[in-house]
């Protein structure tokens, strides 16, 4: 329960510091190279926490399926389908490849 | 409007949200809901119970953390070593919370903080597409509006989701049947790839992914994305040789390779 609650606290935590950091960097003479490298750090971590927890996400062994899936999701979407499909995709071949047993 | 210490107008909010970014907003919350059953199913297998499952999403609202979290307990870790994993996990959040600022104002960055993760961030503070379907770039207010919507939907689906997925519990013991673990990968993917499609940011995300996968298997969970940042400054460095030729106003083109 401790453990729960430093959790909740620590996570917050996270959040607010940047939330104070980028108050300073997004203001002032810089602001506009700041926000640049901010937009490619995002882009960076998205596609970084996609493709880590597409293969592995510390809980059920990953095996081919979700892998699979994801990617899936990932081509479809850069092929501009919209973004349910996208996601009802990935996730309707994963459990598909499971089902065949991959 | 006095920003003292009213709460926030929804109405203007909801107007504020392009139209086709509300669509987005509403799919990514039933994407959270979805992820937030698949949450709700692993919590109780590893013996949490309701209640705690519950508290866990509305405090944390870290899907991926909480995630992570109970199926470490489950699988029986010390509960520090969880919670240091969790918030190693986490430490994206500080650059995400970095995106989100100026996005935020005065006391709304008490409470704005608490809603800043992978989809506000990628919905709100994303560049705006690329290519020829680029959209107006988005005002302020409306990015604004558009993380506040988005956070408010998370903050509802995902509790939601914990709710239906912990009292499933016993009925649907394996959400992986369902596929359920590739939604949160398919959506954040989804979300990244219009804001990669510009020259300089797909080879970011490509060196990213790189950088993240092979380092994966070495290092601990919720690390090898943040490695990933040196994608950003390799690219700066690129960029830096490059310099002359994007200030004459070429387009974008890859920075990395000199």
């Amino acid at each position: 329960m401790v453990a729960v609650v430093l959790l909740a606290v620590g996570t917050y935590a996270t959040r607010r510091v940047g939330v104070a950091l980028g108050g300073r960097v997004t203001e002032g003479p810089r602001a506009e190279r700041a926000e640049r490298l901010l937009d490619h750090a995002i882009i960076a971590l998205l596609i970084g926490v996609t493709l880590t927890t597409a293969v592995d996400d510390g809980d059920a062994p990953a095996g081919w399926a979700r892998p699979l899936g994801v990617a899936c999701a990932l081509t479809v979407a850069w092929l501009r389908a919209p973004l349910a499909v996208s996601v009802l995709l990935g996730a309707g071949v994963t459990a598909l490849l499971r089902h065949l047993g991959l | 409007m006095h920003q003292g210490f009213t709460i926030l107008d929804m109405s203007s909010i909801w107007s504020d949200v392009p139209r086709d970014v509300r669509r987005g907003v509403l799919l990514v919350t039933l994407a959270v809901a979805l992820v937030g059953i698949a949450y709700g199913v692993t919590a109780s297998a590893n013996g949490f119970v309701v209640w705690q499952i519950v508290l866990l999403s509305v405090l944390v609202l870290a899907g991926s953390a909480e995630l992570l979290f109970v199926g470490l307990i489950g699988a029986g870790a010390n509960p520090w070593l969880a919670l240091g994993a969790s918030i190693l996990l986490n430490l994206r959040n500080v650059v995400y919370g970095m995106a989100a600022s100026p996005l935020l104002r005065g006391w709304e960055r008490w409470f704005g903080a608490h809603l800043v993760n992978d989809e506000t961030v990628a919905l709100a503070a994303a560049p705006a597409p690329a290519g020829p379907t680029a959209q107006p770039p988005r005002s302020p207010e409306q990015r604004r509006a558009t993380f506040f919507l988005t956070g408010i939907g998370v903050a509802v689906g995902w509790p939601v989701g914990a709710v239906i997925g912990s009292t499933l519990g016993q009925v649907v013991p394996e959400p992986e049947v369902w596929g359920l673990d590739a939604v949160l990968p398919a959506l954040l993917g989804a979300l990244a790839v219009p804001a990669i499609r510009g020259g300089s940011a797909f080879a970011v995300a490509v060196l990213a992914g790189v950088i993240a996968l092979l380092a994966q298997p070495h290092v601990p969970l919720g690390l090898a994305p943040l490695l990933g940042l040196a994608a950003v400054a390799v690219l700066l460095v690129g960029r830096r040789d490059g310099g002359s030729r994007r200030r004459s106003g070429a387009p974008d083109t890859l920075g990395v390779t000199p």
